[in-house]
């Protein structure tokens, strides 16, 4: 599903326009921008949680160079799904 | 890292749309009911702004998985931007980099917190708390700007990682070590920015600098360097002749030879170039350019006749780049003729192979020796010469 089709969704399921359940959507993705990139996590229940994972700067070799680089620091965004979501999934699948 | 509880998730999103938290409440559940919903029956999911999720069965188990979206790892990502991948040398270990940091109090810098992208206050009591600070600032400005504490980056991690352990252990000892959630404070909200990597930028500006340094001074010396040789070469130069062709005798002989081809009758080639050499040159430049175009037409057997009917006697310089089959080479088209400059000169010479530098010695005329440069009898005779003289010293020695 695309995002368009997801926000329609969403805004038949709040009963709000389609620029409600956008902005709505969006102040969600800010949320987890900005704890994101504090390196913290930002947990809904049932569902998953996302995370800001921080990889400290590090020195890596260059497979096709040969040579050693200083990597600047990085912070990774990962969403693990929770258990209910998984439960949920697998019956889903069945 | 702390993990946002849903009641702050909820206030915020309340915050950010200027909705309830009631209805920020319902679109969360609804928002996580439709995604668990299409990741069932779909599969797939992008939302713009946050990724991507895809349903993934390994064997019995069902997970999903999450490619964030290019704008929030960028906007994630942002207060590294700044840094690129550097180029270390073989021997350059990350303690070596430590060590380094921990020495060089110069490039130690104070932690660098992240500002909060929005700025938004995160409760509503926040926000009172912040117009009641912003009221009280327009009326007590700071007269001075306070230091800043010059930390390294390991004492700053430590104090954070202290701080953290203070503000923690109220709440860690309340709830009984469920410790899933905790506090939020000011120092854990910041992500460090290493210094190392910062110093190493700093180096390699410093680096930067001192070659473009070193390069203007390398064209400086190089300029300085042109300008003494022009100097020098200027007031030397008619001291060292360096052409070591003729004298100035020669060229004034030259001159005279010259007058003579004109009055001769002359054909062909050798009549253009005079034709040429007549309409271009000046006086001063008729000499040297006759005396060059004498050494290269040495092989002209005419040429060779003019000289001999001068009377002027052609010199020439033994020197170590200078030998007598050079000259010989040069005045008479062959090498083999040097054995007639040693003859010429036999009283002052000795032995051919050793002769002494600056030894000044008489070009004979060709036609003394009957030298004829392309003529097998006139190069034979030579050889037999030269071997002569040769073998007369090698007994010797």
């Amino acid at each position: 599903m695309d995002n368009r089709k997801f926000i329609e969704g969403l805004a038949k399921r709040l009963g709000c326009d389609n620029d409600t359940a956008m902005r709505l959507t969006e102040g969600f993705g800010v949320v987890v921008r900005e704890e994101c990139a504090k390196a913290n996590r930002v947990a809904i229940p049932g569902f998953g949680t996302f995370e800001g994972v921080k990889h400290e700067e590090e020195i890596t070799s260059d497979l096709t160079t040969g040579k050693r680089m200083l990597l600047p620091p990085s912070v990774e965004v990962r969403f693990v799904a929770g258990s209910m979501l998984k439960k949920k999934l697998k019956e889903g699948s069945l | 890292m702390i993990t946002l509880p849903l009641p702050e998730i909820i206030i915020r999103l309340a915050g950010i749309n200027h909705c309830d938290t009631a209805f920020a409440e319902k679109f969360l559940s609804e928002f996580s009911t439709l995604m668990e919903r299409t990741l069932s029956t779909e599969g797939t999911l992008h939302i713009k702004g946050i990724g991507t999720f895809r349903r993934i069965e390994l064997g019995d188990e069902v997970t999903v998985a999450f490619a964030p979206d290019d704008s929030l790892a960028e906007a994630v990502n942002a207060p590294f931007a700044m840094f690129e991948p550097i180029e270390l040398d073989d021997d350059v270990t990350m303690e070596m980099l430590e060590e380094a940091g921990n020495g060089e109090n110069e490039y130690n810098q104070p932690e660098t917190e992240v500002p909060s992208q929005e700025g938004m206050p995160e409760t509503d009591t926040d926000i009172l708390q912040e117009e009641h600070a912003i009221g009280n600032d327009i009326h007590e400005l700071p007269t001075s700007i306070p230091p800043v504490p010059n930390h390294s980056h390991k004492t700053t991690t430590a104090e954070s990682a202290n701080e953290k352990s203070t503000s923690t252990t109220g709440p860690a000892t309340a709830s009984n070590g469920t410790a899933t959630t905790e506090v939020r404070t000011a120092a854990d909200a910041a992500v460090t920015v290493p210094v190392t990597h910062e110093r190493i930028i700093e180096k390699e500006r410093v680096v930067e600098v001192n070659r473009s340094h070193h390069t203007m001074n390398l064209v400086l010396t190089g300029f300085i360097a042109l300008l003494a040789g022009l100097l020098i070469g200027y007031f030397t130069y008619d001291k060292l002749n360096l052409n070591n062709v003729k004298s100035v005798n020669i060229s004034a002989d030259d001159v005279q030879v010259y007058h003579q081809q004109k009055e001769a009758p002359l054909s062909g080639q050798a009549m253009e170039t005079e034709k040429e050499t007549r309409t271009d040159l000046s006086a001063d430049s008729l000499l040297r350019a006759t005396a060059v175009k004498n050494v290269e037409n040495e092989t002209d057997t005419t040429k060779a006749n003019d000289i001999d009917a001068k009377t002027e006697v052609v010199t020439d310089t033994v020197r170590s780049n200078r030998f007598l089959t050079t000259m010989a080479q040069q005045h008479y088209g062959k090498k083999k003729f040097w054995v007639y400059i040693y003859l010429e000169n036999r009283d002052k010479l000795g032995n051919p192979d050793k002769i002494a530098a600056n030894t000044i010695v008489v070009i004979p005329p060709a036609s003394k020796y009957s030298i004829r440069p392309g003529d097998p009898a006139s190069e034979t005779d030579a050889e037999r010469q030269a071997s002569e003289i040769m073998s007369r010293y090698s007994k010797n020695n």
